[in-house]
C-alpha cells in the first residue's frame, strides 16, 4: 500500500483501476531537423495539411462539448481553435521552414518553444497552467505531422482511473465524456484543464501529487490496472491498499450515499421551484392505499396517479375465480381513506381500472387475447361493461366530498370515448342526487395521454377535459411498435425517441393553448436526466413514484427555466434517442454539482 | 494612430480566453491593432505584439492590474479601441 499527498479538486471517492498514461512522446532524435530546398515546398504543405486536420480535431471536440452546453470548458478549446489559426503561426512557422531550412516539425516545436520560455517567467498560477494549452497545441500539431496517435481512448475500462503526469485539456474532455471514475495528476493546480473538467462532470480528482513516479522503469510507483482508491476530499491516493484500508473507503462511500439520502429528506417543506422562478408541481404514484404514508412523507403534494387496479387484481388472488368485482362502498371507504390524508388543495388523482394489457384478469370476464396491448382494455373495457364502470365512478364521486378528487381516464384513444364516459358520468352524478348523496358537483376529468391518436388530436381533447397525464411507457411502446416485455427488442424500447419527444411537445403544447394543465406520470417522471426537458417542453406537473421525489425536487430547485427552453432547443436538433440521452444525462450532471 | 491605456481588472488576468475575445473582437475591424506592455523596473524590455494574434496576446502574460496599451491605426481605429477597451472594463466577463 502506498499513500501520496497532492491537491483535492473534486470532493468524492473513486475505487477503482490504475489506467497511466505516459506524456506523449513529441521528441525523437531521429526526427530530421534541417532540410534541402527541395525539401521545402514538401514541408510548408505538410504543415499546413497537420493545421488542417489539427483544426478538424478540435471542431469535432467543439461540436461534441457544444451539445453538453458547458460554456466555460468550450471557451478553452475555441481559446485552441484561435491559436491555430493564429496567423502569426503560419507567418513564423513558414518563415522558419523558408528562411533557416527547418522541417516542419521542428519549425512547429521552435515556434512553441519561444512561447513556452516566455511563459517561464511568469508568476501567476492561473497563467501558468495556460502552459498546458499550448503544450496541448503543439502537441496536436505535431501528432499531425508525424501521424503518430495515441489511441489510450480505447484502452480505458469502467473501473478506470486516470494515473498521468497531466492531462491536455482536449483529452480531459474526451475521457470526462466517457465517464471516467476519477484522475490522478502529478502537475496541475486547482485551477488546471483536468481540475476544470473533473469539476464540470463531478468525476474525484487529485492533481499535483510531485511525489509520485510515473517513469516506466524499475522506479515506478505504479502500473497499469493496479488497485486504487481516490480520496477526493482529502486529497489523496492510495495506490494498492490493503483490505482494512479498502474496506474503510467502501464503507465511507456507502455512508456518503446515506447521508445525501437525509440532506434529500431536508428538501421535503421546501417549494419545488426553478431558480428563476418556474413552480413545478410534485405528485406521488401509488399502486396501493398503504402507500399514502410514503407519499406524504416524500413531500408530494397530492397523488398524481392513483391506481385501481388493485381493488380487482388483489380480491381475484384472494378469492379466486368466483370474486365479484368490488362492492361501491368498499371503494368509497378506498378511496375516503387516501383522500383524508390530504389537505383540501391537495389533489388525488384517481385512475379508473387499467386492465387488460399485461393485467389480465378472469373474474370480469376478459377472454384470452393474442394481441392484449391492442385489445380490450383500460378505458375499452369499462365502457363494455358500463355497470361495472359506474360502480367506481359512483364510488369515486361519493370520495370527492372529503378532498381535492379528479377522475383520470386510462387509454383515450379517440374523442367518442370521452363523450361516452362524461354521459356515464352525468348518469352517475344523477343516480348519486336521486340518493340524495352529496359529491363534488365540479370534479374534474382528465384523460391519460398514451396512444399516439389521442397525442395527434390533443387539441380537440384538449376542449373536451379538463386535464392531461402523459403516460411515457405506453405512449412509447404504442409509438414505436415495441412491446417492451419482449426482451430481444428492449433496446428498442426508448422514451428518448424523438418521435415520443416530439409528441409530448405537442401534447404540452394543447395543454397551454386551451389552459389545461399537463401532467406526465410515467417512469420518464422520476428519471432525473428527463427532467428539465420535460420542463422545458411544458409538463407543469410530474408524478412519479415517491422515492424519487426527493431527488427530482432536488434537481429542479437547482435548474433555470430559461436554460430548458435551450435543451428543449438543443434536443430537437438531434435524430436519435441515444445522443438525446446522453446529452441530458450530462447536462444533469453538470447541474447538480454546482 | 490612437493610443489608449488600459488596466487588466479581472483577477486571473489576460489567459487564453480573454486573450480569445481580444483577438477576435479586434479581427473584426480593418484597423491594425497592437498592444504594448511597458517594461517595469528595467528587467525588461517593453514589449510590442501583434493584437490580432492570440499567441501574440497570451505573450504578454498581462496579468491582474497590470497596464497595457492599445494601439490602432486605421479607418475604423477608434471604434476598435471602443470594443476592446470595453472589454478590459467588463472584466472579459470574468470576476
Amino acid at each position: 500500500m502506498k499513500i501520496f499527498k497532492g491537491i483535492p479538486v473534486t470532493t468524492g471517492i473513486a475505487i477503482g483501476k490504475t489506467l497511466v498514461i505516459h506524456t506523449y512522446d513529441t521528441g525523437t532524435d531521429a526526427e530530421q531537423k534541417n532540410i534541402s530546398v527541395d525539401e521545402m515546398e514538401f514541408h510548408i504543405n505538410k504543415f499546413k495539411d497537420a493545421k488542417k486536420n489539427s483544426l478538424i480535431e478540435l471542431e469535432s471536440l467543439i461540436e461534441q462539448l457544444d451539445r453538453y452546453m458547458m460554456a466555460e470548458e468550450l471557451s478553452i478549446l475555441y481559446a485552441h481553435r484561435e491559436m491555430i489559426n493564429d496567423p502569426v503561426f503560419d507567418e513564423k512557422v513558414i518563415k522558419s521552414i523558408k528562411h533557416d531550412y527547418m522541417s516542419a516539425e521542428f519549425a512547429v516545436k521552435k515556434y512553441f518553444a519561444e512561447l513556452l520560455e516566455r511563459f517561464e517567467y511568469i508568476e501567476s498560477e492561473y497563467l501558468l497552467e495556460r502552459k498546458e494549452d499550448l503544450k496541448d497545441i503543439q502537441n496536436r500539431v505535431l501528432g499531425n505531422i508525424s501521424g503518430k496517435k495515441a489511441s489510450l481512448i480505447d484502452r480505458i475500462q469502467n473501473d478506470s482511473i486516470i494515473v498521468a503526469e497531466n492531462i491536455s485539456p482536449s483529452f480531459a474532455v474526451q475521457l470526462a465524456m466517457k465517464k471516467i471514475k476519477g484522475f490522478v495528476t502529478t502537475k496541475g493546480g486547482a485551477t488546471s484543464h483536468t481540475s476544470v473538467f473533473a469539476r464540470a462532470f463531478n468525476i474525484p480528482a487529485v492533481v499535483g501529487i510531485q511525489n509520485l513516479n510515473l517513469s516506466s522503469g524499475d522506479a515506478a510507483d505504479i502500473k497499469d490496472g493496479l488497485p486504487i482508491i481516490v480520496d477526493g476530499d482529502k486529497g489523496i491516493v492510495i495506490i494498492e491498499p490493503d483490505k482494512i484500508t479498502l474496506k474503510k473507503y467502501q464503507d465511507a462511500y456507502i455512508k456518503k450515499e446515506k447521508s445525501a439520502l437525509n440532506e434529500l429528506k431536508k428538501l421535503r417543506h421546501l417549494p419545488t421551484i426553478t431558480i428563476d422562478g418556474k413552480r413545478i408541481k410534485l405528485f406521488g404514484n401509488i399502486e396501493l392505499p398503504d402507500e399514502v404514508e410514503d407519499v406524504i412523507t416524500s413531500g408530494a403534494e397530492g397523488i398524481g396517479l392513483f391506481r385501481t387496479e388493485f381493488l380487482y387484481l388483489s380480491d381475484f388472488k384472494q378469492i379466486g375465480h368466483t370474486a365479484e368485482p368490488p362492492t361501491e362502498d368498499k371503494q368509497f371507504e378506498i378511496y375516503t381513506n387516501v383522500i383524508k390524508h390530504f389537505s383540501a388543495n391537495q389533489p388525488v388523482i384517481i385512475r379508473t381500472i387499467d386492465i387488460g394489457g399485461d393485467k389480465s384478469i378472469l373474474n370480469i370476464g376478459i377472454a384470452d387475447e393474442p394481441n392484449p396491448y391492442l385489445g380490450c382494455r383500460a378505458i375499452r373495457l369499462s365502457l363494455l361493461y358500463p355497470e361495472m364502470f359506474k360502480i367506481q365512478l359512483r364510488a369515486i364521486l361519493r370520495a370527492s366530498v372529503f378532498g381535492k378528487v379528479k377522475i383520470m381516464l386510462p387509454l383515450i384513444s379517440s374523442l367518442e370515448e370521452v363523450e361516452q364516459s362524461k354521459k356515464i358520468l352525468e348518469e352517475c352524478k344523477k343516480e348519486l342526487d336521486s340518493r340524495n348523496v352529496k359529491y363534488d358537483h365540479n370534479i374534474k376529468l382528465g384523460i391519460m395521454m398514451e396512444v399516439p391518436s389521442a397525442a395527434l388530436m390533443a387539441e380537440d381533447l384538449a376542449k373536451q377535459v379538463d386535464f392531461f397525464s402523459i403516460g411515457t411507457n405506453d405512449l412509447t411502446q404504442y409509438v414505436l411498435a415495441v412491446d417492451r416485455n419482449n426482451e430481444r427488442i428492449a433496446q428498442l424500447f426508448d422514451s428518448y425517441h424523438p418521435a415520443v419527444i416530439n409528441l409530448i411537445e405537442q401534447i404540452a403544447k394543447a395543454g397551454k393553448k386551451y389552459r389545461i394543465p399537463v401532467a406526465l406520470c410515467g417512469e420518464m417522471a422520476a428519471d432525473l436526466q428527463a427532467v428539465p426537458l420535460l420542463i422545458g417542453l411544458g409538463i407543469d406537473e410530474l408524478s412519479m413514484s415517491s422515492v424519487s421525489i426527493p431527488s427530482v425536487k432536488k434537481l429542479i430547485r437547482s435548474i433555470r427555466y430559461n436554460h430548458t427552453k435551450e435543451i428543449v432547443k438543443k434536443v430537437k436538433e438531434m435524430k436519435n434517442g441515444k445522443d438525446i440521452k446522453q446529452y441530458l444525462e450530462n447536462v444533469v450532471n453538470s447541474t447538480l454539482l454546482r | 494612430m490612437t493610443r489608449r491605456k488600459v488596466r487588466v481588472l479581472n483577477k486571473l488576468g489576460i489567459h487564453a480566453r480573454p486573450a480569445a475575445m481580444i483577438v477576435r473582437s479586434a479581427s473584426k475591424y480593418r484597423s491594425d491593432f497592437f498592444i504594448e506592455k511597458h517594461a517595469e523596473a528595467g528587467d525588461e524590455d517593453d514589449l510590442r505584439i501583434n493584437g490580432k494574434s492570440i499567441m501574440g496576446v497570451m505573450m504578454l502574460a498581462a496579468e491582474y492590474m497590470s497596464e497595457l496599451e492599445l494601439i490602432a491605426n486605421g479607418v475604423d481605429e477608434n471604434e476598435l479601441l471602443d470594443t476592446v477597451e470595453e472589454l478590459f472594463i467588463q472584466k472579459f466577463g470574468e470576476e
